[in-house]
């Protein structure tokens, strides 16, 4: 089934803002990244996927249903993660996460258990029974995303999940989100801004620019080999530049980097004979990939710039 | 009975949930019952606790002495439906607690995307809180009913017909009892819900009822009809209701009892309207 | 040499009892740095005493050879982008920049702005209110505003909050612009993705220390008692596998589903004889990745220690 699906998807409000128009995507199961919408288009899609507004033209569909018509099942099949803070403090976890699950539609007993089973998997123990108010950044994220959790839903939408996150909590975060698209079988939609960050975790990406569907595609369709070699050797770099040309090899330097064209399998053997040949000691040999945030990147100011940063 | 050493490791991973999913009304009642829990502090410290139970015990003493000395000397002090009234201010403290304990803490926290996202819509939301406060005046006002009753059912010399008595009048209390939390909880919630900071909620809830009183009396004393006037403060207003619709009352208002009437059910139907027209904007 | 430097020599700042900064000396030369460290770590208040918006309890902290605090002359040269976003939404960007330029004292402050403005390409929207402009544009205003007068120093405190990847990669090209003319550039940031994408070279600190300084690769290769982590591909992974086991410089080997997982005691050693016994067994390579060479997994190491 198709997580969310539109056509010609028009969203403009009441000032004249438009912030989707003509919106045309499916969404398959699977970790699905959201990307470039910032603002009114991301937040736009997340309250028409919701049945919270209506679109001024086309339709969308969400988990096959209409989210106009259809709310209660959508909503209660749905569990959304919003980018801001949006505990009690005064609760504690395990009581409003119990309540969340309430209000989806579990009974009570059964709340309370998948509350409490909740949030030992998204990774709190025994401070589920401590005032919400005293937790640190990492911990409200986990809340945020049990509360969405609690109800078993088909589809999690997740708006920025590591954002206020330091390194090591974002790390766990995404190891979390990940987890729960292959685990726990849960389809999720991540909205990110950190085009890192998605390509790490994502199966898929749906990129909106300017309420417009820039791209959408499976993530390993986008970061296609490029046909490009990085050989990264510590020292005498040019003697190995040369090595390469005299092979036949098409060579570029780029920052410590040597770029190969790719020819065929015959081009690593080269590499490797060469690297022995001149007693190097090799840093690093990789295929070259196409990177997601290629989408974004200018055809001409950028494409210096991105590959540089990669070195 | 084997001797071989056994061993099991149980699967306490995720789980897939298959049971019922209960909805848009089962929401509503948990979240009426989450709320009436919360107005008193139920599962809460002890700081929650203190004002709401208090005060249902101050009105619950009041009854009790009105009781006590009008079974003891045959001279009671206040009415039923009166002492309702009397217990207005009390209402009223509560009301200052609670509706922003309902309704401003989701504001101010933020948690209301949470809620929208959930099979309940705004509409839904508010009144479920509406209905929780509501019950919460009821019950803080209700027991110093039953207390008289049941004091006076027990005390009473007449016999038979001195517990009908006292049952009739129990009834026209307990009326005013519902038509006193209908009205006030109907206007303080849409108050306590313009504000996200639980104390600027309470202080509106606080004027509309307390800066009103004395315009009110002020305003009576030069004016050819007090009644009409004092219609602009709520406690006056609803004494208006009990004496045109109840019995056993002592703050007649005469002939102006239905327009007290009329007043009160367009003012409760506007504050309602206001509430639902509050969680509309909130939703968008 | 004094001229795009900031220097810190034993650094200290403390709040009451909270020592937010400690002992800290570093110096940045032109290029882009990155400030990095766990929340709460220290990294604004370093950027304020170098602002001089604060004094350091101990120590001394020059910009371009001049102490920062209480010195008004300092502001010809440094400009700062702090982290809270207050920029009037009445004003549009022009008169935002251009007040600032007359707040400068600018000889041409017309000019100054309209240089500042085109460096961030502002130009076409310069005329609308700030209040519609995205929170990119808004962050590009503020730069322009810290840039009016020209400072050959740029401090930013996380400039990149919140803004989407277009967003994102022309406020990089436009750090990288700026670097590229000599000027010195010191953003902070938590989110390691973009510090790795600016700039190689970083300042640590963790717990207000000066945990490290420098090219984050190098830094790594310091790390001489921490094994490091590569991942191989190759045309028979088991067989490579039992000949990189025979190296005195390789600790441990590890079969995966993505390719061969090395644990190298001795990076030079490793990298060096890799190819040979590759080349050795007839083995084909075709995928040598340092796995733990990344910004994220040098800064792990530095929290952790």
């Amino acid at each position: 089934m198709t997580l969310i699906e539109s056509e010609s998807l028009e969203k403009r409000y009441g000032g004249g803002t438009l912030a989707l128009a003509d919106l045309t995507v499916s969404i398959e199961p699977g970790v699905v990244g959201l990307v470039g919408a910032n603002g009114a288009g991301k937040s736009t899609l997340i309250k028409l996927a919701l049945g919270l507004i209506a679109p001024t033209a086309g339709r969308i569909r969400v988990l096959g249903l209409d989210p106009l018509t259809d709310v209660e099942q959508v909503r209660s099949q749905v569990g959304y993660m919003p980018e801001h803070d949006c505990l009690p403090p005064d609760m504690t976890a395990a009581e409003f996460v119990t309540h969340m699950g309430r209000m989806s539609g579990l009974p009570a007993a059964t709340a309370r258990e998948r509350a409490s089973e909740t949030l030992r998997h998204v990774g709190l123990y025994e401070e589920r029974y401590r005032a919400i108010g005293g937790y640190s950044t990492g911990m409200k994220q986990r809340v945020k995303l049990a509360q969405a959790l609690v109800h078993d839903p088909e589809l999690l939408l997740l708006d920025e999940p590591t954002n206020g996150l330091d390194p090591e909590g974002r790390q766990a975060m995404l190891g979390l989100v990940q987890r729960i698209g292959t685990e726990f079988g849960i389809s999720v939609v991540v909205c990110s801004h950190l085009l890192g960050e998605i390509e790490r975790i994502c199966t898929s990406l749906v990129a909106i620019e300017g309420g417009r569907l820039l791209r959408s595609d499976s993530l390993s369709a986008m970061t296609q080999h490029k046909g490009v070699l990085a050989v990264e050797v510590d020292e005498r770099v040019d003697e190995l530049v040369a090595r390469l040309a005299a092979a036949g090899l098409e060579v570029r330097e780029q920052g410590r980097e040597l770029l190969v064209r790719f020819d065929d399998d015959k081009t690593y053997d080269v590499i490797r004979d060469a690297v022995v040949d001149l007693d190097l000691s090799l840093h690093r040999l990789e295929q070259r990939r196409h990177q997601v945030a290629d989408l974004f990147r200018d055809p001409v100011a950028g494409s210096e710039v991105g590959d540089v940063q990669h070195a | 009975m084997s001797s071989t050493p056994e061993g099991v490791i149980h699967d306490i991973g995720y789980q897939r949930y298959q049971g019922q999913r209960l909805g848009r009304r089962y929401a509503m009642w948990s979240l009426y019952v989450h709320s009436l829990r919360t107005a008193f502090g139920l599962g809460r410290g002890f700081k929650a606790k203190l004002l709401p139970w208090t005060l249902t015990a101050a009105a619950g003493i009041a009854g009790l002495v009105i009781m006590v000395v009008g079974t003891q000397t045959g001279f009671q002090l206040v009415g039923y439906v009166d002492l309702v009234a009397n217990l207005t201010y009390v209402a009223i403290i509560l009301l200052a607690v609670v509706a922003p304990e309902l309704v401003s803490r989701d504001l101010g926290s933020n948690v209301m995307p949470l809620y929208l996202a959930r099979p309940l819509s705004g509409t839904d939301y508010a009144l479920s809180k509406l209905a929780a406060l509501i019950s919460s005046v009821a019950l803080t006002l209700g027991p110093a009913m039953v207390i008289m009753f049941a004091g006076n059912a027990f005390a009473t010399k007449d016999g038979m017909t001195g517990v009908l008595d006292h049952a009739g009048q129990f009834g026209q209390g307990m009326a005013a009892v519902v038509i006193h939390s209908v009205v006030l909880a109907a206007l303080a919630l849409p108050l306590a819900s313009l504000s996200g900071r639980r104390i600027f909620a309470s202080t509106l809830v606080l004027a509309l009822f307390l800066v009103t009183a004395p315009i009110a009396e002020g305003l009576a004393e030069f004016s050819d009809n007090p009644e009409v006037v004092g219609m602009i403060t709520p406690a006056n207003l609803l004494q208006g209701v009990d004496n045109w619709l109840l019995e056993g009352t002592n703050h007649p208002v005469g002939v102006w009892g239905p327009m007290h009437g009329v007043v009160t059910l367009l003012l409760t139907c506007a504050a309602v309207g206001l509430l639902l027209l509050r969680y509309r904007k909130v939703s968008a | 040499m004094t001229t795009n430097m900031i220097e810190l020599s034993s650094v200290s700042r403390w709040y009451g009892n909270v020592v937010a900064v400690n002992d800290v000396t570093l110096t940045i030369g032109p290029g882009v740095t990155g400030l990095l460290g766990p929340n709460g770590a220290g990294k604004t208040t370093v950027l304020h005493m170098m602002a001089g918006f604060l004094a350091p309890s101990q120590g001394s902290v020059l910009v371009n050879g001049t102490p920062s605090w209480r010195n008004p002359e300092v502001y010809r040269s440094l400009g700062l982008v702090t982290e809270r976003e207050s920029v009037p939404g009445y004003l549009t960007a022009w008169e935002f920049v251009h007040a600032s330029a007359v707040l400068h004292k600018l000889p041409d402050a017309e000019a100054a702005a309209r240089r500042a403005i085109d460096l961030v390409e502002m130009g076409e929207a310069m005329d609308r209110r700030i209040g519609t402009y995205s929170k990119g544009m808004r962050q590009r205003t503020r730069v322009a505003a810290a840039l009016v007068h020209d400072p050959s120093v740029l401090l930013l405190d996380e400039p990149f909050n919140g803004m989407d990847p277009r967003q994102r990669m022309h406020m990089m090209d436009l750090l990288h612009r700026m670097a590229g003319e000599g000027r010195t550039i010191l953003f902070s940031s938590h989110i390691l993705e973009e510090v790795e994408q600016l700039s190689g070279t970083v300042q640590v600190i963790v717990s207000g220390r000066l945990a490290a300084s420098g090219d984050y690769r190098h830094i790594r290769r310091l790390m001489t008692n921490r094994p490091h982590e590569f991942v191989i591909s190759s045309s028979d992974d088991r067989r490579l596998a039992a000949a990189l086991m025979c190296l005195p410089s390789v600790s441990g080997v590890e079969l995966g589903t993505a390719g061969l997982q090395v644990r190298a005691s001795d990076f030079g050693g490793f990298t060096r004889e890799l190819a040979k016994v590759a080349r050795a067994q007839g083995i084909r390579l075709s995928q040598l990745l340092p796995s733990d060479e990344s910004l994220e997994r040098v800064f792990s190491y530095l929290v952790a220690s």
